[in-house]
């Protein structure tokens, strides 16, 4: 099928077809984008305020976006000498800048890609008193000692905590009843399984199936002989008499055994990340699947432990001097007796920081001369964050104004200059107890609004870099047949792509400063 | 737009100097956004560096009124949009026993 107008322009609307299209398009994108950076406003504008939620600040690299801004630029540059090329009938040239094009596009996601991953590598813990810390090389392995009763939900049970047993696992016994003296009955040894948790579910459904009919017989042949006498005017006995008032209920699979109770021929301790479990308390935890284990927490594992903080935000803080009375002045400095135990480094979590490639605060220890003391490198945290706080204030009162409270309770602790001219610079250690850890997570949508609207708006932007480099690098590639053929009609085409890629570079033209500057 | 060769040669200036000024912009940006942040300012220069790609990169200076139809709807619609949050700010959520400050 021929498509009209493709070069000459419709005379109704003076415009060869495919440009008004890209137009209509781009005004939906405009509305789309709209809605998202309308959507942002409304986050921003909503934060810091009577909900005790603070936008995050300065927490993106002003380097990567500055970089990223410049890229597009000369790529939105780049794009239009190379559609000029094309009418000035030269394909080599064209090709020449349109691959620029393309080389620009995969710089800006590759900048992207890292900017991505350090976020992913970077976690938050919000206290119990809504302080937060930030930083890297979480430990979130938590071990549990003494289990001896385990508890499963027959019908989601998956098994799952078998895994996390340390050691030999155990054989378990069933708690069939308790006798007169309270005493719990055993069954017989199993292994515990999926498949053996089936197998006893249909033995014992069968068996309550079994007792239901017997009941059900029972009292259908008392009721008959109840209604008998009644009719004949005869006394009847009171259990004929409970029998009249008996309903017949036939077997429902709902009335089959829901839980399993269960107890290990010997205790077992189990040892497992955080984030893998449902619930944990201090005497018991819960599985995903719902299988509770009564144990206690090891004195080995007391709370979530990040090897090095980098941010510490008292804005949310429930106290009225939070600078001097949060939880995280308790808890920073202190070490993880797991990590201390294990020599070697071959403790869970010391997995988890090699397979995310950090080792940058072990190396830096290792560089400076005097020993890493942690307890002394919170001090230091906490003088570069009371500093940095006697600095805003300073400067505030120097404009004999009051301080934005923002930016008074919120400081990276890294590093910090004071008036003699030392730099300090902390790698604290920070490990919150259990119970003093509200949430936890890495910088990903979850975490909080900003980082959900961040991912939202720079993911959607960066599909449309990747999308538009596509287009373009076709047109570089797969051109020629077309430039030969018809290369008015070519350099309509890249006319279009270069609309779309000019409109994706002025996105970011916005995003840039919202996101990175403000 | 005349398509002569002397025509795009000088288009092709044109837009160098484009690109040139809108680099600048970006630095300028930056540095405005390190000695005084402000909103007014960054949002600003981030709007005329649009508005330079608007006009000359996507070559709005020289459309068919079409086009400009198009986008004045969009235009108008899109900027609607930032004001949605008004409702929110003029009507907020009362907590009473939030901490102030």
């Amino acid at each position: 099928m021929e498509i009209p107008y493709e070069v000459k322009p419709r005379p109704d609307t003076g415009l060869w077809n495919a440009k008004v299209g890209i137009w209509l398009f781009l005004a939906s994108e405009v509305m789309l984008f709209g809605g998202l950076f309308s959507a942002y406003l409304f986050l921003r504008l909503g934060a810091n305020g009577e909900a005790d939620y603070f936008w995050p600040e300065g927490v993106l690299s002003v380097g990567f976006g500055f970089v990223n801004t410049l890229i597009l630029i000369l790529s939105s540059v780049f794009v239009v000498v190379a559609w000029l090329q094309l009418k000035l009938k030269n394909f080599e040239k064209f090709r020449f800048w349109m691959i620029l094009v393309v080389l620009c596009a995969a710089i800006f996601l590759v900048n992207k890609g890292f900017e991505y991953a350090a976020k992913f590598k970077h976690y938050g813990i919000k206290l119990s008193d809504n302080s937060i810390v930030e930083g890297h090389g979480i430990d979130d392995t938590i071990r549990y000692e003494g289990i001896k009763e385990v508890t499963i939900d027959v019908a989601r049970f998956n098994g799952e905590f078998l895994k996390y047993v340390h050691g030999e696992k155990p054989k378990f016994r069933e708690i069939l009843s308790t006798d007169a003296e309270g005493k719990p009955v055993l069954g017989d040894p199993i292994e515990l399984s999926e498949r053996e948790v089936r197998n006893i579910e249909d033995r014992r459904n069968d068996d309550l199936r079994k007792e239901h009919l017997a009941e059900n017989d029972l009292m259908r042949s008392l009721k008959a002989k109840a209604m008998a006498r009644q009719r004949l005017g005869q006394p009847i006995s009171k259990e004929q008499e409970s029998a009249l008032d008996y309903n017949i209920i036939r077997w429902l699979p709902a009335m089959g055994v829901k839980q399993l109770s269960l107890v290990a021929e010997k205790e077992f301790l189990i040892q497992i990340n955080r984030k893998k479990l449902r619930k944990s308390f201090p005497d018991s935890v819960k599985f995903r699947d719902q299988t509770s284990l009564k144990g206690t927490i090891s004195k080995l594992t007391p709370g979530l432990y990040l090897e090095a903080i980098d941010r510490i935000d008292l804005r949310a803080t429930d106290s009225e001097n939070p600078e001097t009375s949060s939880l995280v002045w308790k808890y920073l400095g202190r070490e993880s007796p797991l990590k201390s135990q294990s020599e070697d480094g071959s403790s869970e979590g010391d997995k988890d920081h090699a397979a995310i490639g950090y080792n940058e605060v072990e190396q830096k220890a290792k560089d400076d001369s005097a020993p890493h003391d942690p307890q002394n490198e919170a001090e230091k945290a906490k003088k570069i964050f009371l500093g940095l706080r006697e600095d805003v204030l300073a400067k505030a009162k120097a404009k004999d104004k009051e301080a934005e409270f923002g930016k008074t309770l919120n400081h990276s602790v890294l590093k910090w200059k004071d008036e003699d001219g030392e730099v300090l610079d902390s790698h604290a250690p920070i490990l919150v107890p259990w119970d003093d850890v509200k949430l936890y997570s890495n910088f990903t949508p979850k975490w909080n609004t900003y980082y959900a609207i961040y991912f939202t708006l720079t993911g959607l932007h960066g599909l449309h870099v990747l999308l538009g480099a596509l287009v373009l690098l076709y047109f570089a590639v797969f051109g020629k047949k077309l430039f030969d053929k018809d290369p008015e009609h070519m350099a309509n085409r890249v006319e279009v792509g270069g609309l779309f890629w000019h409109f994706v570079d002025l996105v970011w033209i916005f995003l840039f400063p919202i996101l990175y500057l403000m | 737009m005349a398509d002569t060769p002397e025509q795009i040669l000088k288009d092709m200036k044109k837009y160098w100097l484009i690109g040139w000024i809108l680099l600048g912009c970006t630095v300028l940006t930056v540095v405005v956004a390190w000695v005084t942040p402000s909103i007014t300012i960054g949002l600003g220069i981030a709007t005329v560096k649009a508005g330079l790609v608007a006009v000359i990169f996507m070559h709005l200076s020289d459309e068919k009124s079409l086009i400009y139809k198009v986008l004045i709807y969009t235009v108008f619609f899109a900027i609607g949009l930032m004001f949605l949050t008004l409702l929110a700010l003029y009507d907020p959520i009362i907590a009473p026993s939030s901490r102030s400050y």
